[in-house]
C-alpha cells in the first residue's frame, strides 16, 4: 500500500562495496522479486529497506516521505525470514500476537480485536488447528506459514519475504508459491520477495530485479527480463538450462553477418544480421538458447563447434550435456540421447537465429538502432 | 518367543554395566547412610554400633544447632545464587558487546572457577583477618574502623558468600555467554521489526530463551552452594556463634570430628531428601513454566 | 624420579638455608647413622613446630638416616580422621603415629605397649620429665615416647608490664586488671590473645579455663587438687559443666572479650602468637613450644621482652597449666616385621641431639633434662627453663582434657555453644544447660551410665 523508491543507494562492509548508487522504483502494490546468484547484495538491500541496516549513502522513500531515520516498526514493515524466526519460547498464537504487543502497538488493539486478528490470519493462512502447538512442533512448511502470519498480522505496508520458500521440500514450494500469490492478492501488501531461485522469480514477480555484484542489471516485469535481457549476465542467468554465451567476433563472409568462434562461422540472419552490423565492436557475446545445439554425427559435415564433455545428465525424456569449446561453456538440451562419458569429444551444430548479441566489453544489450 | 527371550538378555546384558554403576556410586551410599542413621555408631568408641531405631532423628527434631543450620544453609544459598546469577548474567552481557580486549579478559576470568576452593577459603580468610587482613588495612587507609568481617554475624555470612560469589561468577558467566552466543541473530531482528525496544527485546525474547541455560546452571550452582563447606572450613569454621554453621559443616564436625556416625549419617539422610526434592520442585516449576503465554 | 628430584630440591635448598649443614653434620648421633639402613619409614604426623621443623630439614633427616622418610603432616581434626580410620585397616599405613596427649585414651585400644621393647633395648626414659613420661602411661603400660610435649602457659610483655609497674598476673583478675591498664594507654595494644575461634580453639579454651577453677570437664575423683586419671570408671563420665565452675568459665571469656584484640571471634593457635609477636597485644595464651614464632624473629617486637607464667588461676584455686603436645606411637596394626624399625626411629628422633636440634629451627621444646639444661638451647628458647619450674612445681597436669574416647565430642560441643555465648546469640545459662545436656546424652549413648 505504498510506493517505494530507492535512489543512489551506497553500502560498504569495511572495504566491501555491497553496492553503489542504487536506484529502484518500485509501484504501490507490486510483487517485486529481487532475484540473483548469492553475494549480490539481493538481501541486504531487502535488510536496508526494511531498516534493520542503513545504507552509506543514497535515500529510500515510502510514498515520496524519506524513511531513513525510521525504525523498522516505525516504517511498518512485516518482513518473514529465511529461517522463520519464530519465537521458539511461545507458541503459535503467541508468535501471531507478539507483534500485536509491541510497546508501538500499545492501546491500539483490545483483547477481542487481537484476538479477530489473530483469527482472520491464522484461516488465511490456514493454521488455525495449530494455533496453540509449540513452534517445535511444527513441520517447516507450517512454520513458514506462521512466519508469514507474524508478518502480516499488523497489515503492514511494506512485505519483505526474504527466501520464503527456499527451505522448503519441492512439492510445498510450489504450493506455497501460489499461495503468496493469493495472499498478496487479498492483502494488496506492496511486497518484497528476495530468492534466488529464478523459477520462482519468473512464476511470482509483477516486477523482476535482476541484481548481480551490487548492480541492477535489469528491472522490468518478468516475461520482458526473460524474453529481453539487458545484459548476458540476465539473459545467461535466466532459462532452464540457461543460455549459453559464447565470444564470437563479428563478421562477414561474402557480404553476410557471421559471428566466429575458433574459426567456426554462426550465419547471423535477419534482426541478428542488422544487430551485428550496426554494432560498434568486432568483439561480442552471443547468448544462444540450449534448443540451439544439436548433436552432429562423427563426420557430418558444415558448421560444427568442437567440444568435449563436462557433464551430463538425463532429465524426463531429454539429455542435458555442458560442452567445453575451447574454454567457453556450451549448454546443450537434446532429446536424442546418445551415450557419452565425460571426456568425449562431440561435434554439436548451432543455429544462431535466436540468438542475442550483446557488446563484448560491457555486456550489455546490442541492437539494431 | 526364544527370539525375544534371547533380546531380553542381551538388553540386560548391555545396561548392566550402567545399572551396577548406578548400584555401587548411587543406591548403595544412599542406602549404607540409612543404615547407618538408624544406629549408634562412633568410630572412637570400642563399643561395637547397636540399633538405634528413630532415636537419631529423634534427636535432629530437638536440635537447635540442626534447625540453625538448615536456616544457614538455606540463607548462603539464596544470597550465592542469587548475587552469581545476577552479576553472571551483567557481565556475560557485557562480555558478548564486541568490545576489544574482552576476549582476554573473558579468558582471565575464568581463573577463579580453576582455583581449589580450599585455597580460595584460605586467602580469603587471610584478607579479611582483622589484624593482617589487606582488606582491612585498606578500609583503615580511608580513616574508617577495621570491619570484623570474619566475627560479625552479619558480615561472616556475607564474607563467606562474596567468596562463593567471587569465585562462581565466572562460570554462571561462562553458561550464559554460551547461551548468548548460540541465540539465534534473526530472532532479535524478527522483534526488532515487531517493533520492540531494546529493553523489551530482552524481557520478551532474550531471557525466556536464555531459560534453559538459566535453569542448568541455576540447578549446578545451587546444588554445590547447599553442600559447600571448604569455605566455612577455612574462614569461620561455623562461627561466629552459629551464624555461619551450613548444614554440610555441622554434619562434618558430627561424623568426622566427633565420629558420630550415626547422628551424622541421619543429617546426611535429611540433606539428601531436602536435595532431591527441593531440586524435583525447583525442575517442575522452573525447567517447565506452562506453555508460552 | 619425581620423588627423587623433590627430595634433592629439599636437601639442596635446606643447605643453601645457611650453615645448619655444618653445624648439623657435627651433632649427628654415632649410633644414628644409617638407622633405616636403606628402608623406609612412614609417619603420620601434625602440623606443628615439631613435624614442621622435621619437613624443613628434611633431606638431612633422609641422609642421616640413610633411607626414605614418608612424612605426611596433617591439620589436628584431619589427623585425628586419619589415626581412627588407618585403626580400622588390617595394616596399618603407618609405622609412626603422632599422638596427643589427651588422646591416648580415645586411641588406646590401637597403639602397641612399648614396654617389651624398652625392656629389650635396655631403654632409659628417666632423661624425660616424669610429667612428660608418665603421661603417656596407662596401666602401666608406656603406649608412647614423648617428643614435644609442652603446656598451654601464660605470656606477657615484661617491658610494657614494667612500663606500668604490673607484676606477673597470677589469677584472672589479675591478667584483666593489666589489660584494662595497658588498653587505656596503649593505643595500637589489646590486651589479651586467645583461643576464642570457634570449634576446638574455643572448646580447648574452655575445658583449660574450667581447669583454672580446679574443675574437670568430666566428674572425676579429685586427689588433693588434681584429680585421677589413672582410673576413670564409668560413674566419672557424668560431664560437669552445668557447674559454678563452669559458669565462671564462661564469664571469664565474657570478661576477656572487652581486653581482646579485633578479630579475636575468629582467632586461634597460630594467629594469636602472631598477633602478640608483632604487638597486637600484651598477654596471650600460648603452647609454650610456639614461643619460637616470636623468638626466633628478630624484627618481633616480642623478641626478648616475654615473661612467662602457668595459666592464672581463678579465686581460690591453684595455678594449673593443662600439658599436651605429640608424642611418637606405634599403631597396633602394624606390620610385626616393621616393628623393631619402628622404635629404632622413635629413639633416633627422641634422642636428646634431635630435641636439640629441633630447638635450632622453631621448637621450643624440651622434654629431657639434659637438654632443658643445655645453656645453648636455653638461650635459644628461654621460656625453657619457666617450663621446667613449672613442672617441677607440679603445675603441669593433663586432667583438664582427660583422656576419655569422648573428649572430643566434649570440645565439638563446648566450641559451638561458648562461641553463641561470646556473640550475644546464647546467655551463659542456656549454653551450659545445652552443652551439659548434649555431653550427657553422647555418654549415655555410650551406656556408661
Amino acid at each position: 500500500m505504498v510506493d517505494i523508491t530507492i535512489s543512489g543507494l551506497s553500502k560498504s562492509f569495511g572495504r566491501v562495496n555491497v553496492f553503489d548508487g542504487l536506484d529502484l522504483e518500485v509501484k504501490d502494490r507490486t510483487y517485486v522479486c529481487l532475484l540473483g546468484p548469492s553475494g549480490c547484495g539481493k538481501s541486504t538491500l531487502m535488510r536496508i529497506i526494511s531498516g534493520l541496516d542503513s545504507a552509506d549513502r543514497g535515500e529510500i522513500r515510502f510514498d515520496g516521505k524519506n524513511v531513513d531515520n525510521l525504525t523498522c516498526a516505525q516504517r511498518d514493515v512485516g518482513m518473514a525470514f529465511q529461517n522463520y524466526a519464530l519465537y521458539p519460547h511461545l507458541t503459535v498464537e503467541g508468535n501471531l500476537r507478539f507483534p500485536l504487543q509491541a510497546p508501538m502497538q500499545k492501546g491500539r488493539w483490545t483483547q477481542q480485536e487481537m484476538r479477530a486478528r489473530i483469527g482472520e490470519i491464522a484461516d488465511l493462512l490456514q493454521i488455525t488447528p495449530l494455533l496453540h502447538r509449540t513452534i517445535n512442533q511444527l513441520s517447516g512448511g507450517q512454520q513458514q506459514r506462521v512466519s508469514l502470519g507474524r508478518s502480516l498480522i499488523r497489515h503492514p505496508k511494506v512485505l519483505l519475504l526474504d527466501e520464503p520458500v527456499t527451505h522448503l521440500d519441492a512439492r510445498l514450494r510450489y504450493a506455497m508459491r501460489s499461495e503468496l500469490k493469493r495472499i498478496h492478492n487479498v492483502m494488496e501488501t506492496t511486497t518484497i520477495h528476495v530468492t534466488h531461485d529464478q523459477q520462482e522469480a519468473l512464476a511470482m514477480a509483477d516486477l523482476l530485479v535482476i541484481m548481480r555484484e551490487g548492480r541492477i542489471d535489469q528491472a522490468a516485469p518478468a516475461m520482458e527480463v526473460y524474453g529481453d535481457p539487458a545484459t548476458s549476465f540476465v539473459a545467461s542467468f535466466l532459462g532452464d538450462p540457461p543460455r549459453s554465451l559464447l565470444e564470437v567476433e563479428l563478421g562477414e563472409t561474402s557480404g553476410a553477418p557471421v559471428a566466429r568462434i575458433n574459426g567456426v562461422e554462426l550465419k547471423l540472419s535477419g534482426k541478428l544480421g542488422a544487430v551485428a552490423n550496426a554494432a560498434p565492436g568486432r568483439n561480442a557475446i552471443l547468448a544462444l538458447p540450449a534448443r540451439a545445439f544439436t548433436a552432429a554425427q562423427a563426420d557430418e559435415p558444415g558448421a560444427v563447434l568442437d567440444g568435449t564433455v563436462r557433464a551430463h545428465e538425463m532429465i524426463e525424456g531429454a539429455q542435458r550435456i555442458v560442452l567445453d569449446v575451447s574454454g567457453q561453456k556450451v549448454n546443450l538440451h537434446s532429446s536424442a540421447i546418445r551415450h557419452v562419458v565425460i571426456g568425449d569429444r562431440l561435434r554439436v551444430f548451432a543455429e544462431a537465429s535466436d540468438g542475442m548479441l550483446f557488446e563484448g566489453a560491457t555486456g550489455l544489450r546490442l541492437s539494431a538502432n | 518367543m526364544s527370539q525375544s527371550r534371547a533380546a531380553r538378555r542381551a538388553a540386560f546384558i548391555l545396561i548392566s554395566p550402567a545399572v551396577l554403576l548406578l548400584l555401587a556410586l548411587n543406591v548403595f551410599p544412599i542406602g549404607f547412610a540409612v543404615f547407618i542413621s538408624l544406629r549408634h555408631w562412633s568410630l572412637s568408641i570400642v563399643n561395637p554400633p547397636r540399633f538405634a531405631g528413630l532415636f537419631n532423628y529423634q534427636e535432629l527434631t530437638l536440635d537447635d544447632r540442626f534447625i540453625n543450620s538448615l536456616s544457614v544453609s538455606a540463607t548462603f544459598v539464596l544470597i550465592a545464587i542469587l548475587a552469581e546469577l545476577v552479576l553472571g548474567f551483567a557481565l556475560a552481557f557485557v562480555f558478548n558487546s564486541k568490545l576489544k580486549g574482552l576476549d582476554t579478559l573473558r579468558k582471565l576470568s575464568l581463573l577463579p572457577v580453576m582455583a581449589m576452593p580450599l585455597v580460595v577459603g584460605l586467602v580469603w580468610f587471610y584478607m579479611l583477618n582483622e589484624n593482617f587482613g589487606v582488606i582491612n588495612w585498606f578500609v583503615t587507609l580511608f580513616g574508617a574502623e577495621r570491619l570484623p568481617f570474619l566475627t560479625d554475624s552479619t558480615l561472616a555470612m556475607l564474607s563467606i558468600a562474596l567468596a562463593d560469589i567471587w569465585q562462581w561468577t565466572p562460570f554462571v558467566t561462562l553458561v550464559i555467554f554460551a547461551a548468548l552466543q548460540s541465540l539465534p541473530e534473526y530472532v532479535f531482528e524478527a522483534g526488532r521489526m515487531d517493533g520492540l525496544t531494546e529493553r523489551e527485546i530482552f524481557w520478551r525474547i532474550t531471557l525466556p530463551l536464555l531459560r534453559p541455560a538459566i535453569v542448568v546452571v541455576l540447578i549446578i550452582r545451587a546444588i554445590d552452594a547447599v553442600r559447600m563447606i571448604d569455605l566455612v572450613f577455612m574462614m569461620t569454621k561455623g562461627g561466629p556463634g552459629g551464624a555461619t554453621e551450613v548444614l554440610p559443616w555441622y554434619l562434618y564436625t558430627t561424623g568426622f570430628q566427633s565420629f558420630d556416625l550415626g547422628y551424622a549419617g541421619s543429617m546426611a539422610v535429611v540433606m539428601i531428601i531436602i536435595v532431591t526434592l527441593g531440586a524435583q520442585v525447583f525442575v517442575r516449576q522452573i525447567a517447565n513454566p506452562e506453555k508460552g503465554r | 624420579m619425581f620423588r627423587k628430584m623433590m627430595k634433592e630440591n629439599i636437601r639442596g635448598a635446606a643447605c643453601i638455608l645457611g650453615a645448619t649443614c655444618l653445624a648439623f653434620g657435627a651433632s649427628i648421633p654415632a649410633h644414628a647413622q644409617g638407622v633405616l639402613d636403606g628402608k623406609t619409614i612412614r609417619i603420620l604426623g601434625i602440623g606443628d613446630p615439631v613435624f614442621q621443623v622435621m619437613q624443613q630439614i628434611h633431606g638431612d633427616l633422609e641422609e642421616i638416616a640413610g633411607g626414605e622418610i614418608q612424612l605426611d603432616v596433617r591439620p589436628f581434626d584431619v589427623l585425628h580422621q586419619q589415626v581412627l580410620l588407618n585403626a580400622q585397616n588390617d595394616l596399618s599405613n603407618y609405622d609412626l603415629i603422632a599422638v596427643d596427649l589427651p588422646q591416648f585414651g580415645e586411641y588406646r585400644p590401637f597403639l602397641t605397649n612399648l614396654n617389651p621393647l624398652i625392656e629389650e633395648n635396655d631403654y632409659d626414659g628417666s632423661d624425660f620429665h616424669d610429667v612428660a613420661w608418665n603421661g603417656a602411661q596407662f596401666g602401666g603400660n608406656q603406649l608412647g615416647v614423648p617428643l614435644q610435649p609442652h603446656p598451654e602457659i601464660f605470656a606477657y610483655r615484661t617491658d610494657v608490664f614494667e612500663k606500668y609497674g604490673l607484676d606477673a598476673p597470677r589469677t584472672h583478675d589479675d591478667v584483666l586488671a593489666a589489660a584494662k591498664t595497658i588498653e587505656e594507654n596503649e593505643a595500637d595494644m589489646s590486651g589479651v590473645c586467645w583461643n576464642a575461634a570457634r570449634g576446638t580453639p574455643i572448646g580447648q579454651s574452655f575445658i583449660m579455663t574450667q581447669g583454672d577453677f580446679g574443675a574437670a570437664p568430666i566428674d572425676m575423683v579429685k586427689v588433693g587438687d588434681d584429680f585421677d586419671m589413672g582410673n576413670i570408671q564409668p560413674e566419672n563420665m557424668k560431664p560437669t559443666i552445668d557447674t559454678a565452675e563452669g559458669e565462671a568459665t564462661l564469664n571469664y571469656f565474657l570478661a576477656l572479650l572487652e581486653v581482646s584484640p579485633p578479630g579475636i571471634l575468629n582467632m586461634a593457635w597460630d594467629e594469636r602468637v602472631r598477633v602478640f609477636a608483632q604487638g597486637g597485644c600484651a598477654m596471650t595464651y600460648i603452647w609454650s613450644g610456639r614461643s619460637a614464632i616470636y623468638e626466633l624473629d628478630e624484627d618481633a617486637p616480642a623478641r626478648g621482652n616475654v615473661g612467662y607464667v602457668s595459666h592464672p588461676s581463678g579465686p581460690d584455686s591453684p595455678n594449673r597449666s593443662t600439658l599436651g603436645g605429640w608424642y611418637l606411637s606405634i599403631p597396633t596394626n602394624i606390620d610385626p616385621d616393621r616393628v623393631d624399625l619402628a622404635w629404632n626411629v622413635i629413639e633416633w628422633l627422641t634422642s636428646p641431639e634431635m630435641i636439640a636440634e629441633y630447638t635450632k629451627h622453631g621448637n621450643c621444646v624440651a622434654p629431657r633434662k639434659s637438654v632443658s639444661a643445655d645453656p645453648e638451647v636455653i638461650a635459644r628458647c628461654p621460656v625453657i627453663p619457666h617450663v621446667n619450674q613449672m613442672a617441677e612445681d607440679g603445675f603441669l597436669q593433663g586432667w583438664q582434657r582427660p583422656p576419655v574416647p569422648e573428649i572430643q565430642k566434649i570440645v565439638d560441643v563446648l566450641g559451638a555453644e561458648s562461641h553463641q555465648v561470646l556473640t550475644g546469640d546464647k546467655s551463659v545459662k542456656d549454653a551450659l544447660a545445652s552443652a551439659q545436656r548434649l555431653i550427657d546424652r553422647e555418654m549415655r549413648k555410650a551406656q556408661y551410665y
